[in-house]
């Protein structure tokens, strides 16, 4: 798959800026049906701002996005929500909302201007609880939840407005691991047996690695490199981008690539042998 | 845990409305019967002339009367539940905002400026005059301690309360010093203002805040499951198909609508829309499609009540209605800020 595949989602020459500061810069990146597509960078490198420009809480300042072969901007915002899904890093909703009535939000685009949810989006709603596991927390208050249940609650919610493509900024960040495994079990799923399109951040490259079919690696709003997390997560790419040394290697047991954090003695002592080489 | 069911459906909507409509009547018929003197309804219903005393008191003083305070008590309930949705904030309401001095001052000054002037106009057109004063004032403080309280395009809650109630403190000092300029009798009127008072008004009086509050919370009440989806953050909502901006300033003029039209009739009144919404809620759970047109019948039917107990709890003389709401609401502030403030603060 290269870059000129027509894709679900097209990015082209994509720019933003907040006042004088460049968050963005001539981004461009295609995401074909189905495929889980990584968001990688280091903090402040644009990856947020991508997101909020693909579900259009911000507007370009330059460059174009289409999404199912239509310019973003001429979807209306209803049109949009039951098109594109977004998960954020964290939700806090103070109002005492049942862990079932926050899943029926997500059907609120499917929904009239006085609709009340009708017995399919009740459906849709029980279903998508069921494959987030939050089905015995229907009755609870929202505000009572763990952050691991409350951000599966907010995922199901996602999922209720049952969009063609899955938006995550780093939706895992305050989960445990077995948690995080599960959100991602999940996605990836749903890509591949429903044709699910994620575009996701991650902050954990070896997530990344685990699960996404294809990664693009930001460094101060443009795109460093992209292609397989092969491809993309190699010592040189991580020590350009991330500015640190990291240990690369193949995990025998899943066959991909993973990533461990070196502290300053080893990265001294690797500095030391490389001089006594050199 | 809301009781009946953990989200809301149209038999619950239905039930619930329907319930608290017919509270709202009960309430309406037997208010109307209390007061410095008891009126006999049967009576004034069966002889209906200006011979009967019952008929009398009920047509010229209690009904009008009783109409506003339950027109006045469903606009700050839905007012109070709207800027709770808008603003993320369990506490706020007009009066603890500040809103209602904002408005109050505007109106008094125009009410000052222009008294001999605005003596010339009649009915319909003097209210809207005062109103759209309080309009202005109530829509100007509302800009002010919203801006006031956003910081990097978040909404600080401890800001936004300390802004509203500082506010507020400002407008009543204004207003007395504005009270201390005039003469007697201005000044009397302008006392009204500041503790609140559903006192005998006309019926064009009645029926043209009746009016605006209809377009007010009307409006408010069409745009309930956005206010659901905000609750979500503006970011979610707008990913969600709200178009936040829009809402934003929609719920402003609105609000500041019910506000400046009850203020200019009314004074300030504290504390409804803060604790009308906060019971319902508890009782019915957060969906705003159910918890705004509730909030009006309970608005209505606890102004109606805290308005019966002001005028007969010292009868023949009257306590200000806002003496009462603010007994109630006084504590029941400091019991929500003592529950509700650690998780609104914690963020």
């Amino acid at each position: 798959m290269n870059d000129s595949d027509l894709g679900l989602l097209e990015v082209d020459q994509l720019s933003f800026a907040y006042g004088v500061i460049e968050a963005v810069k001539d981004l461009s990146f295609s995401v074909s049906r189905g495929e889980v597509f990584g968001l990688l960078g280091p903090n402040g490198s644009g990856k947020s701002t991508v997101v909020r420009l693909l579900s259009r809480v911000l507007t370009p300042h330059g460059g174009r996005v289409s999404f199912a072969g239509r310019d973003l901007g001429t979807y209306s915002r209803e049109e949009l929500a039951r098109q594109i899904a977004v998960v954020p890093q964290e939700t806090a909703i103070e109002l005492p909302f049942s862990v079932l009535e926050v899943v029926l939000m997500g059907r609120s685009p499917h929904l009239g201007r006085f609709g009340f949810e009708r017995a399919e989006d009740l459906a849709v709603a029980h279903r998508v609880m069921e494959q987030t596991g939050v089905s015995e927390l229907a009755t609870r208050e929202i505000h009572e939840l763990s952050g691991g249940e409350r951000q599966r609650v907010i995922l199901a919610r996602a999922l209720a407005q049952q969009p063609r493509m899955l938006l995550l900024d780093e939706p895992t960040a305050f989960l445990d691991i077995k948690h995080q495994v599960e959100v991602y079990d999940l996605i990836k799923a749903l890509s591949r047996q429903n044709g699910l399109t994620v575009v996701a951040i991650l902050h954990d490259l070896n997530l990344a690695a685990l699960y996404c079919d294809r990664l693009a690696l930001l460094k101060s709003g443009h795109r460093f490199c992209l292609g397989t997390p092969e491809q993309v997560l190699t010592y040189t790419n991580i020590k350009a981008v991330y500015e640190t040394e990291v240990y690369i290697g193949l995990n025998d047991l899943t066959g991909k690539v993973h990533i461990l954090p070196l502290d300053a003695a080893t990265r001294q002592r690797l500095e030391a042998e490389r001089q006594d080489r050199g | 845990m809301p009781v009946l069911m953990p989200h809301l459906t149209k038999r619950k909507w239905l039930l619930v409305n329907c319930l608290l409509l017919l509270g709202l009547v009960g309430s309406i018929i037997i208010c109307t019967s209390l007061g410095a003197v008891p009126v006999s309804l049967v009576h004034a219903w069966h002889a209906p002339s200006v011979d009967n005393p019952d008929y009398v008191i009920l047509v010229r003083t209690r009904l009008p009367r009783v109409l506003l305070a339950t027109i006045v008590g469903g606009a700050l309930g839905v007012a109070g539940a709207a800027l709770q949705a808008l603003l993320h904030n369990p506490l706020a309401c007009p009066h603890i905002l500040g809103v209602s001095g904002g408005a109050s001052l505007c109106g008094i000054i125009v009410l000052i400026f222009t008294g001999t002037a605005a003596a010339s106009l009649t009915g319909f057109l003097r209210i809207s005059l005062v109103s759209l004063a309080a309009f202005l004032g109530a829509v100007s403080t509302t800009l002010l301690i919203y801006r006031t309280a956003l910081n990097h395009g978040r909404l600080q809650p401890y800001t936004l309360l300390l802004t509203g109630v500082v506010f507020n403190a400002f407008c009543g000092a204004l207003i007395m010093l504005v009270n201390s300029l005039v003469d007697f009798y201005q000044s009397h009127s302008i006392l009204f203002w500041l503790m609140g008072s559903l006192a005998a008004q006309d019926y064009v009086t009645v029926s043209a805040i009746g009016f605006y509050v209809l377009i007010g919370a009307g409006w408010l009440i069409t745009q309930s499951r956005k206010f659901n989806l905000l609750s979500l953050g503006e970011e979610s909502a707008a990913q969600l198909g709200v178009d936040v901006e829009t809402l934003r300033r929609g719920t402003f003029l609105a609000s500041s609508l019910l506000v400046g039209a009850i203020v200019s009739v009314s004074g300030m009144i504290g504390f409804v829309g803060l604790i009308v919404p906060h019971l319902l809620r508890l009782l019915f759970g957060a969906d705003h499609r159910l918890l705004l047109p509730a909030s009006a019948w309970g608005g209505a039917i606890f102004l109606l009540w805290a308005d019966t107990l002001a005028r007969t709890v010292v009868s023949p003389t009257e306590l200000p209605v806002g003496v009462v709401t603010a007994m109630c609401g006084g504590p029941f502030f400091l019991y929500l800020l003592k529950k509700e403030g650690r998780k609104a603060f914690s963020r």
